[in-house]
């Protein structure tokens, strides 16, 4: 049982779950050439052809698979995946529910949040939607503690509670940064010294990937329609240069010999 | 500045003004402790002197270390026997017109070389320099309660401070043996601003009726490393105190709906239930009974 899981995604929360669960002893599987951006994701899975080609190339992957974890702030995934699998989809830049609603085993959807760093003992948020199946829940339950992980669940919602936060936080630092308020160091060590955060809003945003924040803001002002939502521009303005965080090499800060 | 004893004025002997004195005659600064009222004063004295021999008992700080810092600690009874004073920081209470006459004052008799840094967390830096005749010689020093043990200390350039100013106060901060942080004057600075996100989300969270507060406060630490959740934090500081400090950084951007306060504080400050030091808040603190 769960001896095969297969992560789509190419977000550092993806390969944050690749490395812990390759380390607990499961077999993992990524897909060999994960879109770089979510404009050739989107343009892949909303044209049949490029989908299909794309789904075969997955393979026995896909089919071997026990569990199918999708770790993007993006909502595709492969709406013919079997019943036999449980289906984990990062509730960030949309709810759970949403994500479910496509997909043919609708019942063995959880939704779940965690965010990079990743270390044994975090958290890891889990959701149902309104058609998952209790087995499905606490399957999905005891995966992520076989890997170390504690589950918590909790209501389902673009970036459930934790993300959900952080990414305000996180939001209000890049409105602050863009207006001038202070650098990105001094904001960083403000939240560190000032209010004992463990990472400075900037460079948590820069593992997370700016690229998720940007999805879990852009999630909840499509789920609530109120301003306060609102993507700081200067987000934004990153992300559309590739500047998504560290793993680019550039994010709020600039990263040398990663 | 020069590199000898430097004489630092403190107007306000309360919890602030009493911290930054203490942190300041540690750091090998003379310093002239004023209050409006002497009872304030001699408490504020009192409160400086236990904790500094506190901080002897836990080896923080030698004994004769201790005791030479204390004797450069001078109460003065009337503010104009601050006028040779380098640097004065104002701690009195966070009241706007409280503060500009304060300034008013400090400016008809300070030393024109003088810095006059205002310890405020809400206030706007440039409207107290507007009420002296030197704004350029005005800056905001943001410390923390409680100020020994809170290492970061927000530098607040108003409108019109003079940039030299604002390095001068960043050097006299770490003499003081703090971290500094420049930030510009706009409301709740930094911190008070970006922190404003971990009670205002986890109240919108709440207010939706799905989760309780204690489930998030367990989800936040679990998942973000944070010491406390939101709910403990906001009973810690008293939420009365939280809420006004959110109403006033919403007021301050012009009611910008990120920084809309939530109706649960305003019920929780109606209730009375105002955090641990009314024995209940989100939680009960069956220890401490006045609630």
């Amino acid at each position: 049982m769960d001896r095969n899981v297969l992560i789509l995604g190419q977000s550092p929360l993806a390969e944050a779950l690749a490395e812990l669960i390759g380390a607990a002893g499961l077999v993992v599987h990524r897909p060999p050439a994960w879109p770089e951006t979510r404009e050739d994701l989107d343009a892949i899975f909303t044209d049949q052809d490029r989908r299909e080609h794309y789904l075969r190339h997955l393979g026995e992957a896909y089919r071997e698979a026990d569990v199918v974890i999708e770790a993007e702030a993006s909502e595709w995934m492969d709406p013919e995946l079997s019943e036999r699998t449980l289906i984990l989809t990062a509730a960030l830049g949309h709810s759970a529910a949403e994500a479910a609603a496509d997909i043919h085993a609708l019942h063995r959807v959880v939704g779940f949040a965690v965010l990079p760093p990743m270390q044994k003992g975090q958290a890891v948020e889990l959701a149902a939607t309104p058609w998952t199946e209790a087995r499905a829940l606490d399957q999905a339950g005891e995966f992520f503690r076989s890997v170390g992980l504690e589950p918590a669940v909790v209501p389902d919602g673009p970036g459930l509670v934790f993300p959900r936060i952080l990414c305000m936080i996180i939001n209000e630092a890049a409105f602050a940064l863009m207006e001038g308020v202070a650098s990105a160091e001094d904001i960083d060590t403000a939240m560190k010294l000032g209010t004992n955060y463990p990472l400075g809003p900037l460079e948590w945003a820069d593992q997370i990937g700016l690229d998720q924040v940007l999805g879990v803001l852009e999630g909840l002002h499509q789920e609530y329609g109120e301003d306060r939502y609102r993507a700081a521009p200067l987000l934004r303005q990153l992300v559309r240069a590739g500047h998504r965080g560290r793993a680019t090499g550039r994010g709020f800060y600039t990263y040398t010999g990663t | 500045m020069n590199e000898g004893v430097m004489t630092i004025g403190v107007v306000g002997a309360g919890t602030m003004g009493a911290g930054i004195a203490q942190v300041a005659i540690l750091g090998g600064c003379r310093v002239l402790l004023h209050d409006a009222l002497d009872a304030a004063l001699a408490k504020g004295r009192s409160r400086i002197a236990q904790s500094v021999s506190r901080a002897v008992e836990r080896g923080h700080v030698q004994a004769d270390a201790a005791e030479e810092a204390l004797s450069r600690l001078e109460s003065i009874t009337h503010l104009t026997e601050m006028r040779d004073a380098e640097f004065i920081i104002e701690a009195a209470p966070e009241d706007l017109s409280l503060k500009q006459r304060l300034f008013a004052e400090l400016d008809g008799f300070a030393d024109p070389g003088a810095i006059l840094a205002t310890n405020t967390s809400s206030l706007s830096i440039t409207a107290i320099a507007g009420a002296t005749t030197r704004p350029d010689r005005v800056v905001g020093m943001h410390f923390f309660n409680p100020v020994p043990a809170m290492a970061l200390v927000e530098v607040v350039a108003g409108q019109r401070t003079d940039p030299g100013v604002v390095d001068e106060t960043m050097a006299v901060a770490r003499r003081l043996g703090k971290t500094p942080v420049r930030a510009k004057d706009t409301p709740g600075f930094i911190v008070n601003r970006i922190a404003r996100h971990f009670s205002l989300e986890a109240l919108r969270i709440l207010g939706e009726g799905r989760v309780t507060y204690d489930q998030i406060d367990r989800v936040v630490k679990g998942a973000g490393r944070f010491r406390m959740g939101p709910f403990e934090l906001m009973d810690l500081i008293g939420i009365d105190v939280n809420f006004a400090v959110s109403r006033s950084v919403y007021e301050a951007f012009f009611h910008d709906p990120r920084f809309r306060p939530h109706p649960i504080q305003q019920r929780m400050v109606e209730s009375g239930l105002l955090g641990r030091k009314t024995g209940r808040g989100f939680y009960e603190y069956p220890d401490n009974p006045k609630g």
